[in-house]
């Protein structure tokens, strides 16, 4: 083995020195991995796609390569294909309420309030973009109210009730946490269920 | 006669060619000059790809966008929040759930570093940064389970969705496990994270125009099993 | 507690008590078998043995203290799940690395720029007396020249430098004729010297 000359013993050293410097990051590493391990269920059959996904020889990975890139051009083309047909609107707009007016489906959700000292009262959601659309009480008995036309889809959204927000709607399906609050979350377009 | 009807249909295709420019690209473009950015070039670029694939809508980007220029912060932690957005792109992530959990940050007038880094106070708050690493590591648990996306990178025995339909289900599981994380529920408790999910997919898939079929949301649940979301969120949370 | 043996692998050594936890004197091949027949108490034994070398590659490859961290964490448990796959005769070391730069490679792949957020590491021992202060600038210095290296001339770099692995080790955790290896070795320490000698490290390394 050849001499070593200072760059050797300066890469040696740096090296060694910056993983010294992280070693706390490793502290318990091997109990955290054991009970992840431990935790998990045991499973069958997925050993082979494993296996597959790891093969070291070159032969084979050059002949996966060649039968994944033939797959993936003709799925790539069906995908297509199908996305358009499938997605009732552009990938990942489901929610965007206005746009989607059109379908046969949508739905006037009901949005309720009781607020009866309330001098505004609105709904923020993913269907228009957290910004405020309000509610209504034309009869002054303190439930406000607002219709909302909306594409099947899940919603979240909170009341703001003179600034301040509200996300424990009675009639919601569900609620989430959101930011250390809570979320209303509603369904449109469930069968045989109206708004 | 002719004039006239050529007149009328000049001034519907410059009426529909102003109709699409209110939405266009170009206006978030615009929006994002506002904005002192270091890596400008480097965010237009994703949001190109992100517009082209479908996964960004002008719709929901400019709002998003012009809220952030507006609103008070500093320009780091502004330029945080598109650079998450821009990467997970880059990592051929679906980002409705980013953009999203922005806008209802931004409306909510959360400070813009708890949007981007989260916070553990007393009840635990997901930053845009934590939910990237939860789509990342969805994605990959599916990919993992030999369940691909039709524009990306799959192997032997497998199943491919088509892109709307895998980023979906990519969106809404890492929802899930965020929104079970920030509930302060046990990361070991996978059976419970796993009927979440399940609940979430099951709906989804049964409204009347769902995001993904009943057949996709079985597909994932017989191939992902309650320890393999008790990983990913354990991954996440360290 | 851990050390290098003449080969190079990062061994563990501790109190020789027989009460002091089940594997400390077990070897690596009984650990092996036991790990593979689903005793996760062995694999542990394996992970103390090797995290600091697998961090270690992990970290050279990608330059990057958040990511070297996932890495690991991601290549034992990967490397668990896939035992199956690893055949006892072979060394065990090479295989485990090979994993390890695999993933690493794949995660370099989808980052192409390091994020804004992500806060600096921290630089230690600011204030202290100049000759520590000196030390940290050198060694800062070959970091930054270590993080412009292209990463396939960076690799070889980290696993001759830190994991000490043979040329033939190293051909094969990264799937490069072993010819190669030497020359991409070469190579990149001429790149390093430029670099750091523009930085007037070298030189400094040439007075002392």
């Amino acid at each position: 083995m050849k001499p070593e000359d200072d760059l050797d013993r300066l890469l040696r050293d740096t090296l060694n020195q910056e993983v010294e410097q992280h070693a706390y990051l490793l502290e318990g590493l091997e109990d955290r991995i054991r009970s992840e391990l431990a935790g998990r269920l045991p499973r069958a059959g997925l050993g082979d796609l494993f296996r597959r996904l790891l093969a070291p020889t070159r032969g084979a990975r050059i002949a996966q390569l060649a039968v994944v890139g033939a797959t993936a051009v003709v799925f790539l083309v069906l995908g297509v294909f199908l996305a358009e047909k499938v997605l009732p609107t552009g990938g990942g707009s489901l929610r965007h309420a206005a746009v989607a007016a059109a379908g046969t489906t949508d739905e006037d959700v009901l949005f309720v309030m009781p607020a009866p000292d309330a001098k505004s009262v609105a709904v923020v959601g993913n269907f228009n973009n957290w910004s405020p659309t309000p509610l209504s009480d034309p009869d002054g008995d303190g439930i406000w109210t607002a219709r909302i036309h909306l594409s099947p889809g899940r919603y979240e959204y909170a009341f703001v009730v003179d600034g301040h927000w509200w996300g424990q709607d009675p009639l919601a399906d569900d609620y989430v946490r959101s930011f250390g609050q809570y979320n209303s979350v509603r369904y449109v377009g469930r069968a045989g269920e109206g708004a | 006669m002719t004039r006239a009807i050529a007149l009328v249909l000049g001034i519907a295709l410059l009426a529909s060619m102003a109709a699409v420019a209110a939405t266009a690209p170009d206006a978030v473009y615009r929006a994002l000059s506002g904005i002192s950015l270091v890596h400008h070039d480097e965010i237009v670029k994703a949001f190109e790809i992100g517009f082209s694939l479908g996964r960004l809508s002008p719709d929901r980007m400019l709002p998003l966008v012009n809220r952030l220029a507006a609103g008070a912060g500093n320009p780091q932690e502004k330029e945080g929040i598109l650079l998450v957005i821009a990467q997970a792109l880059e990592d051929d992530l679906p980002v409705d759930l980013l953009v999203d959990k922005a806008e209802e940050g931004l409306a909510r007038r959360v400070p813009l570093a708890v949007i981007l880094n989260g916070s553990v106070g007393q009840s635990r708050i997901l930053g845009l940064i934590q939910r990237k690493e939860i789509l990342e590591a969805v994605r990959d648990l599916l990919y993992s389970k030999g369940i691909f996306s039709a524009s990306g990178k799959g192997k032997a025995v497998a199943t491919y969705l088509p892109i709307g339909r895998f980023d979906r289900i990519v969106t809404e599981v890492a929802d899930v496990l965020c929104d079970y994380i920030e509930s302060g529920g046990s990361p070991f408790d996978g059976h419970v994270i796993y009927g979440d999910v399940q609940a979430r997919l099951e709906t989804l898939s049964q409204l009347c125009e769902p995001p993904f079929l009943p057949e996709d949301a079985a597909l994932v649940l017989a191939r992902i099993s309650a320890g393999d979301l008790t990983s990913v969120i354990l991954k996440v949370l360290k | 507690m851990s050390g290098r043996n003449l080969d190079g692998h990062l061994v563990y050594i501790g109190s020789k008590e027989e009460n002091d936890g089940v594997y400390h004197n077990t070897s690596e091949v009984d650990l092996l078998r036991a790990a593979l027949a689903g005793d996760v108490d062995a694999w542990g034994e394996i992970v103390l043995r090797y995290k600091d070398a697998v961090f270690g590659l992990c970290l050279g490859f990608v330059r990057n203290r958040a990511d070297a961290e996932d890495l690991t964490h991601d290549t034992f448990i990967r490397a668990y799940e896939n035992l199956r796959r690893y055949r006892l005769d072979k060394k065990f070391s090479t295989w485990l690395f090979t994993i390890a730069s695999n993933l690493s490679r794949n995660r370099l792949r989808h980052r192409r720029y390091h994020p804004v957020v992500s806060p600096p590491d921290q630089m230690v021992g600011g204030t202290d007396p100049a000759a520590i202060v000196a030390r940290e600038a050198r060694q800062a210095r070959v970091k930054a020249a270590l993080d412009s290296l292209p990463p396939g001339y960076r690799e070889p770099i980290v696993l001759r430098y830190y994991n000490e692995l043979s040329y033939k080790e190293i051909a094969d955790v990264l799937s490069i004729p072993e010819g190669t290896v030497k020359t991409r070795i070469h190579r990149a320490k001429v790149m390093l010297k430029e670099r750091m000698e523009r930085s007037g490290v070298m030189k400094n390394e040439a007075r002392g």
